[in-house]
């Protein structure tokens, strides 16, 4: 996997950056620190659950930040950290949905023969990129809502660790939630 | 016009607040001709109603499917663990990486002292069954060697994620062939590095490990010159050949080898043995000699290049050991590096001599290319049918059962395992005696139409449990052995006579005499009417006779006992090699009893006679010999034989090997035995660091370590420092026994005298109290019993209470006549005869003897001991399942049978100490028991 790659990287580091922390500088170390973190302990969890193969985001991230908590990382708080990590793994997803979906049509062909009949049964990434038109669309509408979407979505936080997170009450994430859902939902419909 | 999508969001937010009749009335407000718009917004609102969020389980899946491309994707590439603390250890800094492992250096964490080792962690998506299995093997493998020429190991464990990993020695040096290539030392230096070498392997091989990848980067060569042996990562124990593990990776075609030093064999699939390593270490030593790898062509085994060696002995010795045909090359290591010692010495060598009858394969490996592979394959594959045809006939059945209890048994262990999903809440810190329990419920369902294991198992754990004075379940156990061995082998065979035996005396121990009368008398009737050999009949009536005196019928078992003595001395003496378990037991059971002077003088002329000065078998007897002396009461000339054995034990056997220790443990008993408390402690403390390294710190042998050099601190008058001692023996004897077990009895009696001795009453009555609830109303501890007794009741004198007197009277009575070390004496049975001799802190051993009654029993028991102990020797080779070395003589193999008792070391490092420290512990309870008793039988025989 080559996330790491240049393009990848910038596009990461914009992402962040407008993420509202008001640091760009400090959001480019976290993803520095933080997804090197995150596909370790992708490893870790996928090893111990190699049977099932399936893997819980949020435990990975949880553990995250449990593992960097005492390293004195760039972030300021809990908070902060779980906003970073939501929005890294969007990227994350979204970056191989897209690498997916171009091997799928034919790009590095050669090397995927044997993928082809696992990509084929697999609607995964179309639908991670409908999502994110669809983020792109409800950002300019009302960009709270993608954060929250990002929280409960790709970290997997609960609306009340989604609060938290965003600093924002209980209540205010669960109507967001709402309103993106209906976005989301009527824009993948609409296609 | 296309709808402005912020003006429809909007509404759509704005309409969520709102339900049913409301909500449609507001929205057709604010749409009012704009039916597009609310088309929109409905839709978006019943997109909405949808309670899933449509994208959740897409996402997961793609989630799911980035995480496994995440981790098929080269799973080592970000990993690099420098930095991080695991266990004891701070891991700092990758050093290596290999084909199964990523190995780091280290230095360990928890500030006692600092230590750099090598930590190896199992490579990330390796982590498969057999491969963890693997790695646990060699940590096994690794616990069980200790030689200077091998990197130990120094902890292990598994990672949060699971996979395992080992701490090794570092070794700070280079490869044997770099080093060579940067020094270019003399032909004598280059022989004293493989003879190195083979030292290590040598050991190895004693305790059945075959290393199997014996090459210039696994042998390193620190600064001082001296050779590390490294990775017994795909090391294998010999009995484990037919493991089902190694079964299937065979199968599976996971095929374990350096090609640059691959052996035939191993291409060949065929069984790996020592011969591999003899292969290797030849392959080696033309590398380091001449400097040229060893030539390979692809799929074929490598031989050795050996342009450019001039010496002829030396290309011999090469040739020799690198044969094509295992049973070709030299029979063992040993024999290799005996032929270049005589080299070195400029003797003629072995590996030129006629008799090794090596006619075919020159023509073979001087042209090696010309030949098709295969042919060579199947001449090895040939020959190994044979050879192992011919040699396992006998020892296949006893071989197959031998590997289903290990197996069994190593199962059996891991069950704990708290990862293991059969019993979460018992986890980690189950027992021992659990374990067992577990092994018991599932032996019938495991080893269903398996009778012959199914007893033999039994056999082991009735013995198991039996140690651990467990005896219903271990009447039970042993009652289902005698169950199956009388259908398999019938009601009067050896087998089922020898568990009837068993079963009584376990009857007796466990307190029913009537149950342990009956017995005896009915395998008596059983031996006598219908046994295969007067052997038999012999054991029988000597069991016959034990039992007798148990229970009290003295002159009747006096009878039998020396019935079967004579019985057995006729027997044996017509066919001394007809059954070596009949004579075994027999010695173990009535030689314990004999007169040491007897065995003073058989063992020396039997070491006269017949065995090499220098063998490990000699070696032992002469330590048998100075403990025979000592007990005798000759301490000089005792002690002047354990100087004299110490230093030659630790070079012949090696200065880790167990018996070593044993031998400096005894020395160490004989100076406390004197009163010479200060060296009994040097020598105590010299030998704790060595026992804990050895045996490890968990184990009864620390623990007894640590009970002696408290003793013998104790004795000096320093009690705080032997307190905090016989605590840290406690706490292990507490870990390791069963609860109230006597042994945890024991460090408690020595707290409570020192107590009393710092004028501690309060104190001391505490510990003896704790100690005589432990050993109160148990048979076989009526001594150690009444010894606590006396102590509770001085203590409670010495705090002003009068009910003190009586239990003093109480352990009085039971005491009297017997022999204590000097405290206890001056405590319990003061004014009692100066004249016992003692040697432990528990009395266990000989009544007095007068001179006659001495004369007497030297007479009668020299000749038995002269008879059996020859017998003995040369019986062991039988038991010895080295297939590669049956060209060696009966006493090289004797040695090794020695050195590597028997197939209990392949088990794992678990599973063999903790069954080896509970055979211990049995038969030294046993042979107390025993010694007692065939002491009074003998007493009786002497006295008519």
């Amino acid at each position: 996997m080559s996330s790491e790659d240049d393009g990848g990287d910038e596009a990461l580091r914009t992402l962040l950056d407008q993420a509202g922390s008001g640091d760009p500088a400090a959001f480019n170390q976290i993803v520095a620190e933080v997804y090197p973190e995150l596909k370790r302990l992708a490893h870790y969890q996928l090893a111990r659950e190699r049977n099932n193969h399936t893997l819980s985001t949020t435990a990975v991230v949880h553990e995250a930040y449990e593992r960097m908590a005492d390293h004195q990382g760039p972030w300021q708080d809990r908070d902060h950290f779980m906003r970073a990590a939501a929005r890294i793994m969007r990227h994350l997803l979204v970056d191989y949905a897209r690498r997916r979906n171009a091997d799928k049509r034919g790009a590095g062909a050669a090397l995927l023969t044997y993928e082809e009949d696992q990509v084929a049964g697999s609607g995964g990434q179309m639908a991670v990129l409908k999502l994110e038109k669809a983020l792109a669309e409800l950002e300019e509408l009302d960009p709270r809502l993608v954060s929250v979407v990002e929280c409960r979505v790709y970290a997997g936080l609960t609306p009340a660790e989604t609060a938290d997170a965003l600093e924002l009450s209980l209540r205010t994430v669960e109507r967001d939630w709402q309103r993106a859902r209906g976005y989301v939902n009527r824009a993948l419909a609409g296609d | 016009m296309p709808l402005d999508r912020k003006r429809v969001f909007a509404i759509y937010s704005e309409m969520l607040e709102l339900d049913g009749p409301e909500r449609d009335a507001a929205l057709s407000g604010l749409c009012a001709g704009e039916p597009e718009l609310e088309a929109e917004v409905r839709a978006l609102l019943s997109a909405q109603a949808d309670n899933t969020f449509a994208l959740s389980a897409p996402v997961e899946e793609i989630r799911n499917d980035y995480w496994r491309s995440v981790a098929d994707d080269d799973p080592d590439a970000g990993e690099d663990l420098s930095g991080e603390h695991i266990g004891r250890w701070l891991l700092e800094q990758k050093i290596g990486r290999g084909g199964l492992a990523t190995v780091y250096r280290a230095t360990r964490a928890d500030g006692e002292f600092t230590q750099t080792a090598a930590f190896k962690v199992m490579r990330r998506g390796l982590d498969s069954e057999d491969l963890i299995r693997r790695f646990r093997t060699e940590r096994q493998i690794l616990a069980g060697l200790a030689h200077p020429g091998i990197a130990g190991i120094l902890d292990g464990g598994t990672l949060p994620d699971g996979r395992p990993f080992l701490v090794l020695e570092f070794v700070d040096g280079e490869d044997i062939v770099s080093w060579i290539d940067g020094r270019n030392p003399a032909l004598d230096a280059r022989l004293e590095l493989i003879e190195q070498v083979a030292e290590a392997l040598h050991h190895a091989h004693q305790r059945l490990v075959v290393h199997r990848d014996v090459k210039p980067s696994n042998v390193m060569v620190t600064g001082d010159g001296t050779v590390r042996l490294l990775d017994f990562g795909i090391a294998r124990l010999l009995e484990a050949e037919d493991s089902p593990v190694a079964a299937r990776l065979t199968r599976t075609g996971v095929r374990l080898l350096t090609p640059a030093y691959g052996t035939p064999e191993q291409y060949a699939g065929a069984p790996v043995t020592t011969a591999s390593d003899v292969y290797q270490l030849g392959l080696l030593m033309a590398e380091v000699l001449s400097g040229n790898r060893p030539q390979q062509a692809p799929e074929e085994a490598a031989i050795p290049d050996l342009t450019g060696l001039g010496d002829r002995d030396l290309r011999a010795i090469i040739e020799k050991a690198t044969r094509p045909e295992p049973e070709a090359r030299y029979p063992s290591i040993l024999s290799l590096k005996d032929d270049l010692n005589r080299f070195r010495r400029k003797e003629p060598v072995m590996a030129r001599a006629g008799t090794w009858r090596y006619r075919t394969g020159k023509f073979i490996r001087r042209r090696p290319f010309l030949v098709p592979g295969l042919m060579v394959g199947a001449a090895v594959i040939a020959a190994y049918v044979v050879t192992l045809t011919i040699y396992s006939r006998e020892l296949a059945r006893e071989q197959a059962i031998a590997t289903t209890s290990q197996s069994f048994l190593i199962r059996l262990f891991e069950s704990p395992n708290p990862r293991a999903p059969a019993d979460p809440e018992r986890g980690r810190r189950i027992t021992v005696l659990e374990a067992l329990d577990i092994g018991r419920a599932s032996i019938e369902a495991d080893l269903a139409g398996q009778p012959a294991v199914e007893a033999a198992l039994s056999r082991t754990l009735s013995a198991v449990y039996a140690a651990l004075n467990q005896y219903e379940p271990a009447i039970g156990m042993r009652q289902r052995a005698l169950e199956l061995e009388r259908s398999l082998h019938g009601p009067a065979s050896s087998q089922a006579l020898e568990s009837m035996r068993a079963l009584t005396r376990l009857q007796a121990a466990a307190g029913d005499l009537t149950a342990a009368d009956s017995l005896a008398r009915e395998q008596l009737a059983l031996a006598r009417e219908s046994a295969e050999s007067e052997t038999e009949v012999g054991l029988a009536e000597y069991a016959a006779g034990e039992q007798a005196i148990r229970s009290g019928q003295a002159g009747e078992g006096a009878e039998l006992m020396e019935s079967a003595i004579s019985g057995l001395l006729e027997e044996q003496g017509v066919a001394a090699s007809v059954d070596t378990d009949a004579l075994r037991a027999l010695l173990s059971e009535t030689a314990v009893g004999v007169d040491p002077s007897a065995q003073i003088l058989a063992t020396e002329a039997l070491i006269e006679q017949s065995i090499d000065a220098d063998s490990p078998t000699a070696l032992v007897l002469h330590a048998q010999i100075a403990a025979s002396l000592a007990e005798v009461g000759d301490v000089k000339a005792a002690e002047a034989r354990y100087l004299k054995l110490i230093p030659k034990s630790e070079n012949v056997l090696g200065p880790l090997h167990p018996d070593t220790l044993s031998i400096r443990n005894n020395l160490a008993v004989l100076y406390s035995g004197e009163g010479r408390y200060t060296e009994a402690e040097a020598v105590q403390s010299a030998l704790l660091p060595a026992v804990r390294e050895v045996h490890g710190e968990q184990s009864l042998s620390t623990a007894n370590t640590l009970q002696n050099l408290a003793t013998a601190i104790s004795r000096q008058g320093r009690y705080g420092e032997a307190l905090e001692l016989h605590e840290q023996a406690l706490a292990l004897y507490e870990a390791l026994l069963p609860d109230g077990h006597p042994r945890t009895a024991l460090p408690l009696v020595s707290m409570a005298l020192a107590l009393l001795q710092m004028d501690q009453p309060a104190a001391a009555e505490l510990r003896a109290a704790s100690a005589l609830g432990r050993l109160d109303g148990r048979t076989d501890s009526i001594r150690p019993a009444a010894i606590a007794r006396c102590l509770v009741g001085t203590a409670r004198i010495r705090q002003g209470q009068a009910d003190g007197e009586a239990l003093i009277e109480e352990s009085r009575r039971t005491l009297a006549g017997s022999a204590l070390a000097a405290p206890y004496e001056a405590l319990c049975l003061p004014g009692g005869a100066s004249a016992w001799r003692f040697h432990t802190d528990f009395p266990l051993f000989f009544s007095a003897t007068t001179e006659k009654e001495e004369q007497k029993m030297k007479t009668s028991t020299l000749i038995l001991i002269a008879t059996l102990i020859p017998a003995t020797a040369l019986a062991d080779p039988g038991s010895q399942r080295q297939s590669q070395d049956q060209s060696e003589s009966a006493s090289q193999n004797a040695q090794a049978a020695y050195v590597q008792p028997g197939p209990s070391r392949s088990v794992s490092e678990f599973v063999g100490r903790t069954i080896t420290a509970a055979r211990l512990q049995a038969e030294e309870e046993v042979q107390y028991e025993t010694r007692r008793q065939v002491n009074k039988a003998f007493n009786r025989l002497i006295g008519r």
